[in-house]
């Protein structure tokens, strides 16, 4: 009974503002050097994305900024429903191995947590602006929704880590990190989310629908704490299998943007000299001697 | 699918633009950002038809190969050949010169080398291009002087701010024609162009990344050091050898044409799209399209199993026989090193990241056996039947299309998958990372009346894990080398700092050689993790701590807890993280019941009066602060 309480209390308004006043104060008084490396530590990808979006630009903004107050929004949820969740027990701890707490931390407290604050608001926010009610078909700009909800995420995310970290010799290779690993994890795990969102409008009955988006959240979560759990035990192998998948995600995702969301919108080589002629496209002349190894 | 054609062209190409450059970048930086091969690799999937990034994959994936086989052969070598730890460090230090010359030779017969092939090919450089050479030919020899004298760091730079409105101003004028009239007969003046490029681009490397490692951020540039002594500590990085190669790289393209791979390269670079453009499906499988196809799949599954499938864009079986394959011969590898010297091997897999998942004698048992060997040579011979055969099937069903050619139902298809599946957990059981612990918390809370200074012994540490140990801490100088067996060798009173950290007073002892004891065993034990975690570059200045822990029979380590915490409850954590990663450990030899292990960690001197209790004073003055004992 008494974690209902807590919950209800939770989402009272009033508990809502104090939360964001007191965060608010505390991030802004805080180092501003830690606040702009973590600002850039989110900028390329959000500008990529940004960049190549297919919508009106002043949609665009007010889209990207709902989506990273939204993503800033979801890291105040996980903290404030952190001790209610895994509340501090006062007696004697159980004590786990460490392959079992990295399992722990990056499949549940990471990959649950983090991806279904994310996952729900960007269903909930996409629903809101990016849902055709005639057609009842999802719009491309869940793309940019999914995107910059992870990049507000990531942002705080990484202001925390930078902040945190003690050696000041350390802090741009954190900075660094975080820039390469952290958000463009996140902003890939939730692209996909996203992607699979435009994807679903080819399903044909609501019950496919679900099932899929279903799939496509599970997917996030297994994404998550894969590439968290080869990351959390700094070894090198483990790092090269973490880089591995999350090179994988990468070309995936880039292929069904393509495929999807930027084809009709601009011209892109990689996916109309396929249709049209393989062989026209190039900025290499293939050399005479070599004719003779083209196929027929 | 119908595609239409975007309305703006230009906007288009704006898009291509930021891509190409972002991409390039990205693709440049890879081995700096930690992303590896693996970029490279992925930008080959996602770009099949942009030069422009297909070069820059190439040349970054070739280069980050090679930097790494001629980095590693040598720590390989070294650690196969030599007894000494430091072995390559120090050749390479001797050597420097000799590696420096061979280096700069080998960039200088290169760059000659692409000037005649690029010269027979296409021909003098159009003038174009030249004006480009007008300004920066007269900037390079004042950098390259500049460089060459060491006047300061950031001279060349305001050089170059400086002089390039001037020189560029002049170039107009007057420059152009002279230098029109010396590049028109021959390339030699491009040769010594890039020539200085390349010393240029390599020396800015060097200072940058010494810098960045030395200081542990690039904004703190002020610190004057030697470049001697700053080649010297960075000759050994294989970034270090992937950064002059892409300043060769950069220098022949400044020689040649753009965008274009290398002479060296050019060949295999053109034969991997024109492999590349064979269209998925084929028209039929009479084409010569098909005939080529099988040819180079065939060509591909034999170097690495599952490349072919890949190439056949069948991704689901290709990548998991690839997998499997590079796992049997990682674990091939692991058991030859430990078959050749298990304490080399341990720090082979240190080297990764990774320690065995099960305890030392268990897992050097087993690596003794040619049984292990043959089976995982089977494995890999099997690996290759299954994958020429799965091949064989697959481009007899080419005419698929490429939208068919995912997870399907089926035993073929999905056996690859299921074999990693299998593997990966073989995989996890039999190694770990160094950082994480699988043991058993069996036993309960020890207190910390078990510490007994009157049985106190004096040890100092081998960094070498011993073959063989006797006691928990009983021994001298435990497996010191001496003139004979009987006679003992003089140890000074003097701290002796080359083999590492000396804790603890090392007295004057006169001895054979004996087994080392177990205490000996667990210093060289937690070297690894130590140096891994970097342990003691991240403790605060003083720290100290003093640690229980116990070492069960089977060798696992539980119940690690704080005995005396110090202020520093970061650095406290990391050392109850750094006891728990060695486990599990050699079991502790002839004692019945499991050993109590109380531990002093500190960076400070050996001074008992600086230490701050009373149980430090006295801990401190033991070897490596450690004390064992048995439990009753």
């Amino acid at each position: 009974m008494e974690f209902f309480i807590k919950i209800i209390n939770f989402f009272t308004i009033q508990n809502f503002v104090l939360f964001f006043q007191e965060n608010w104060k505390a991030i802004i008084e805080a180092d501003k050097v830690h606040l702009t490396l973590a600002f850039f530590s989110v900028l390329p990808w959000g500008f990529t994305v940004w960049y190549f979006q297919p919508c009106s630009k002043v949609r665009k903004f007010f889209l990207t900024l709902g989506a990273i107050f939204l993503g800033i929004l979801s890291t105040k949820l996980i903290l404030a429903l952190h001790p209610i969740l895994w509340p501090d027990i006062n007696f004697k701890p159980r004590k786990t191995t460490i392959l079992a707490q990295t399992v722990y931390i990056s499949f549940i407290q990471a990959g649950m947590m983090e991806e279904t604050f994310k996952v729900l608001l960007i269903l909930a926010f996409s629903y809101i602006v990016a849902f055709e009610r005639k057609t009842k078909t999802w719009m491309k700009d869940v793309v940019l929704i999914g995107a910059f909800v992870a990049l507000g995420f990531s942002f705080i995310e990484n202001y925390v880590y930078i902040h945190k970290e003690n050696n000041a010799k350390m802090v741009f290779t954190m900075f660094l990190g975080r820039t390469i690993y952290s958000s463009n994890i996140h902003l890939l795990i939730n692209l996909c989310f996203a992607l699979f969102l435009y994807k679903s409008n080819f399903k044909h009955t609501t019950k496919e629908k679900i099932f899929y988006l279903l799939y496509a959240y599970f997917l996030a979560i297994l994404q998550h704490g894969i590439v968290d759990f080869f990351l959390l035990p700094s070894s090198r192998f483990g790092n090269w299998l973490a880089t591995a998948f999350f090179v994988g995600i990468w070309v995936w995702v880039a292929r069904d943007l393509r495929k999807y969301i930027y084809a009709y919108e601009i011209s892109i080589p990689e996916v109309q000299d396929k249709e049209i002629n393989y062989l026209e496209e190039s900025n290499l002349q293939i050399e005479d001697t070599y004719k003779k190894y083209l196929p027929n | 699918m119908k595609i239409i054609p975007a309305p703006l062209e230009s906007k288009a190409s704006s898009y291509w633009l930021f891509v190409n450059v972002g991409m390039s970048i990205l693709l440049w930086a890879s081995p700096i950002l930690g992303l590896g091969i693996f970029l490279p690799i992925g930008a080959f999937f996602l770009f099949r038809l942009n030069h422009r990034i297909r070069l820059v994959a190439f040349h970054s994936l070739v280069f980050q190969i090679f930097s790494y086989l001629s980095s590693y052969s040598i720590d390989l070598g070294c650690l196969i050949w030599s007894e000494d730890y430091s072995c390559s460090s120090v050749l390479k230090e001797q050597y420097l010169p000799w590696m420096l010359f061979f280096w700069v030779g080998l960039g200088f017969f290169y760059l000659v080398f692409e000037a005649k092939t690029t010269l027979k090919k296409y021909g003098q450089i159009p003038r174009s291009v030249q004006s480009f050479h007008v300004i920066w030919f007269p900037l390079l020899v004042l950098i390259f002087l500049a460089s060459w004298f060491n006047i300061s760091r950031f001279t060349p730079f305001v050089i170059a701010i400086i002089f390039l409105p001037i020189l560029e101003i002049l170039g107009y004028f007057f420059w152009k024609k002279i230098f029109y009239k010396l590049f028109s007969k021959f390339s030699i003046f491009y040769l010594i162009e890039s020539f200085f490029l390349v010393w240029f681009a390599f020396t800015r490397a060097v200072y940058y990344f010494s810098f960045l490692a030395l200081t542990g951020a690039f904004f703190n540039l002020s610190l004057g050091l030697d470049i001697e002594t700053i080649i010297s500590s960075y000759v050994q990085g294989d970034l270090l050898i992937y950064f002059w190669l892409t300043s060769l790289y950069s220098a022949s393209s400044i020689l040649g044409r753009n965008q274009r791979a290398m002479a060296i390269f050019r060949r295999l670079y053109l034969s991997l799209y024109v492999h590349r453009s064979i269209p998925n499906p084929v028209s039929s499988l009479e084409s010569l399209s098909f005939k080529k196809k099988f040819l180079y799949a065939n060509v591909r599954n034999a170097i690495f199993p599952g490349w072919g499938h890949i190439y056949l864009n069948r991704y689901w079986i290709g990548f998991p026989i690839l997998f499997v394959f590079l796992l049997s011969v990682f674990f091939l590898v692991i058991s030859l090193v430990y078959y050749y010297d298990y304490s080399r091997g341990t720090s082979f897999l240190g080297f990764f990241g990774l320690k065995p998942g099960i305890p030392d004698k268990e897992f050097i048992r087993h690596t003794s056996s040619p049984v292990v060997y043959l089976a995982i040579l089977g494995i890999i011979a099997f690996i290759y039947i299954l994958s020429f055969t799965l091949l064989k099937d697959a481009l007899k069903r080419d005419l698929e299309p490429e939208s068919e050619r995912g997870l399907s139902v089926g035993f073929n298809n999905n056996l690859a998958l299921s074999l990693l599946f299998h593997f990966i957990l073989f995989s996890v059981i039999l190694l770990i990372p160094i950082t994480v612990n699988r043991g058993s918390n069996k036993k309960q809370d020890i207190s910390k009346t078990h510490f007994q200074p009157e049985k106190l012994e004096f040890y100092f540490i081998d960094p070498e894990i011993p073959d063989e140990v006797k006691d928990l801490n009983g021994g001298v100088i435990s497996g010191t080398e001496t003139p004979s067996q009987n006679e003992g060798m003089k140890i000074p009173d003097e701290p002796v700092s080359d083999e590492g950290k000396v804790k603890g007073y090392v007295k004057r002892i006169k001895g054979k050689k004996l087994p080392k004891t177990y205490s000996n065993y667990i210093s060289a034990r937690m070297r690894g993790p130590e140096l891994f975690m970097d342990y003691w570059k991240r403790a605060p200045k003083p720290y100290s701590c003093v640690v229980a822990y116990t070492i069960t029979t089977e060798g696992e380590i539980t119940d690690v807890y704080i005995v005396e915490a110090s202020a520093y409850p970061d650095q406290d954590s990391l050392t109850i993280e750094l006891i728990e990663s060695m486990s599990p450990v050699m079991p502790p030899p002839g004692v019945k019941g499991d050993v109590r292990v109380t531990e002093l960690f500190w960076n400070g001197s050996i001074d008992p009066d600086s230490m701050p209790t009373p149980l430090q004073k006295e801990m401190v003055l033991m070897f490596d602060g450690r004390y064992m004992e048995e439990e009753p």
